[in-house]
């Protein structure tokens, strides 16, 4: 299985190179991609650094182009398709039709890879997507329980990407309206689940971090509680007497687990979340992944999850602990 | 406070007093810090990678030892200046997790989770701060990467002695 690693600038993208990525995937300084945040990602000058880099090494290059524009800016969304096949980046994610069949009509050489934020979750939607613009990869939402990734993998007209370690999104991704509601802005069209602008952290003199989105009280930690990133799905809300996280957890997922069963079903790449991560964790979870499929690909039925990979994954995780997400549903 | 807290702290005091003596004055480092800054960041300043501070005063407190400073750009060039009310943003951390952010060994959000490290003020300016010390590339800037190593240096001797019994 192939390993692809996130880059939100330069020294990330080296870092990701070094310690054994198979391909680095990285967006343009706008709301063309979904980590849309103040300073982060690549103008053309240090993509083409980036690129070249990655080619130099016999690495691969991903672009990521996977948000959908609106009538008023497609032309935003053309343009970074353009300025990715000028790079020769050697695949372009995507996730909107019109961005998808533009790509297609204009760079027709330009492998395209469908995004997460398509949400594709059967081999119907991925068959579709084949036929109609030639993908060459799908990447599926962090919600298929693995039988279901079987599932799909076995029946899809092209090889699947899953994600193996990160942050999750719980919502059926790219149509996820939740942040929209708090702060006026949709994560599919800007790019981000929380404008920073509309965050506020607020700390108590009893070191209590309270979480604001768009002015509302979306968390609130104890003195010393681990926290994690302030998007809605992941505070805790008061639902009849109690109060919980009543949509999701801050936790990350971490596949070193199932491995060998990811590669026995026939995954085809195993992705890493965290463009907005510095190039500390991009270069300590490349290491990690790195040396785990390759265990596996040598030995599948001898692989064994060292505790050395788990105490270095388990440090850079939001929120307090690792989980197999929606792998491990049983009722899925 | 109990007897045994101060006889603990009255153990202990010695070990990490030594390692992190009192900070001097603001009035003595701060033209050296200001000097050293505008050389390290010379071209990011020229590329105008630093412009999201004008006008903007960033906070920078460590507790132990108790440093405490506010950063702005004007003219182009950074300014160190007394922490004055009003800062758009304050950072706070101890002395290891700055170290840790330095030598670029813990990731910023990964600090943050573990509430090491704290942000109080402008989210979008930490933003800024945080991805534009991600992005200079210490291989590219020989004086960042020695900075770098030097912090990775300290932060591996001071790891290496007990923390102090009492926090702050």
């Amino acid at each position: 299985m192939e390993l692809v690693c996130p880059a939100g600038n330069l020294p990330a993208f080296k870092a990701a190179v070094d310690h054994g990525a198979d391909a680095v995937y990285f967006g343009f300084r706008d709301a063309t991609n979904a980590r849309h945040f103040a300073g982060l990602n690549f103008d053309d000058g240090t993509a083409r650094r980036a690129v070249a880099y990655a080619h130099r090494r016999g690495r691969r290059v991903f672009a990521a182009v996977n948000t959908y524009p609106r009538p008023e800016n497609w032309a935003t969304w053309t343009r970074a398709v353009d300025r990715a096949a000028a790079l020769g980046v050697d695949a372009l994610i995507a996730a909107d039709p019109g961005v998808l069949d533009y790509a297609r009509e204009r760079w027709p050489d330009l492998p395209l890879h469908l995004s997460v934020q398509a949400s594709a979750t059967n081999h119907e939607a991925i068959a579709f997507y084949f036929e109609r613009f030639g993908i060459r990869r799908v990447v599926l939402p962090r919600v298929l329980s693995l039988k279901q990734v079987a599932r799909v993998a076995s029946q899809s007209p092209v090889p699947v990407e899953v994600f193996g370690f990160g942050s999750l999104c719980v919502m059926v991704e790219g149509r996820c309206l939740l942040s929209s509601y708090a702060t006026g802005r949709s994560p599919n069209t800007y790019g981000a689940c929380s404008p920073a602008d509309a965050v506020a952290w607020e700390e108590h003199p009893d070191g209590g971090l309270d979480t604001r989105l768009g002015g509302l009280l979306i968390e609130r930690f104890a003195p010393g509680e681990r926290a994690g990133y302030p998007t809605l799905c992941k505070g805790r809300f008061r639902v009849g007497a109690h109060t919980y996280h009543a949509i999701e957890e801050p936790t990350s997922l971490n596949t070193l687990e199932i491995l060998p069963e990811l590669q026995r079903v026939r995954v085809a790449a195993i992705k890493v979340e965290g463009r907005q991560r510095s190039p500390a964790y991009v270069a300590s979870v490349t290491r990690v992944l790195r040396a785990a499929l390759d265990a596996c690909a040598r030995a599948p039925e001898r692989y064994r999850v060292a505790q050395r990979w788990r105490r270095e994954l388990a440090r850079h995780a939001e929120g307090c602990q690792t989980t197999l997400g929606a792998y491990h549903r049983p009722w899925q | 406070m109990t007897q045994a807290l101060l006889l603990d702290h009255a153990v202990a005091l010695p070990l990490p007093a030594l390692i992190t003596p009192p900070a001097p004055p603001l009035l003595l480092w701060r033209r050296p810090l200001e000097a050293a800054l505008n050389r390290l960041f010379s071209e990011p300043l020229r590329e105008g990678a630093l412009d999201f501070l004008r006008g903007r005063w960033l906070r920078i407190r460590m507790d132990r030892p108790a440093v405490d400073f506010a950063l702005t750009l004007e003219q182009g060039r950074l300014r160190v200046a007394a922490p004055r009310p009003g800062a758009a943003l304050t950072i706070r951390g101890g002395l290891k997790e700055y170290l840790a952010l330095v030598s670029r060994r813990d990731d910023a959000d990964t600090l943050f989770f573990q509430r090491r490290l704290h942000m109080n003020g402008d989210t979008e300016l930490g933003l800024f701060v945080k991805n534009f010390l991600d992005g200079v590339d210490p291989k590219e800037h020989p004086a960042l990467g020695l900075v770098s190593r030097l912090a990775a240096a300290a932060l591996a001797i001071l790891e290496r002695v007990p923390p102090p019994p009492l926090a702050r």
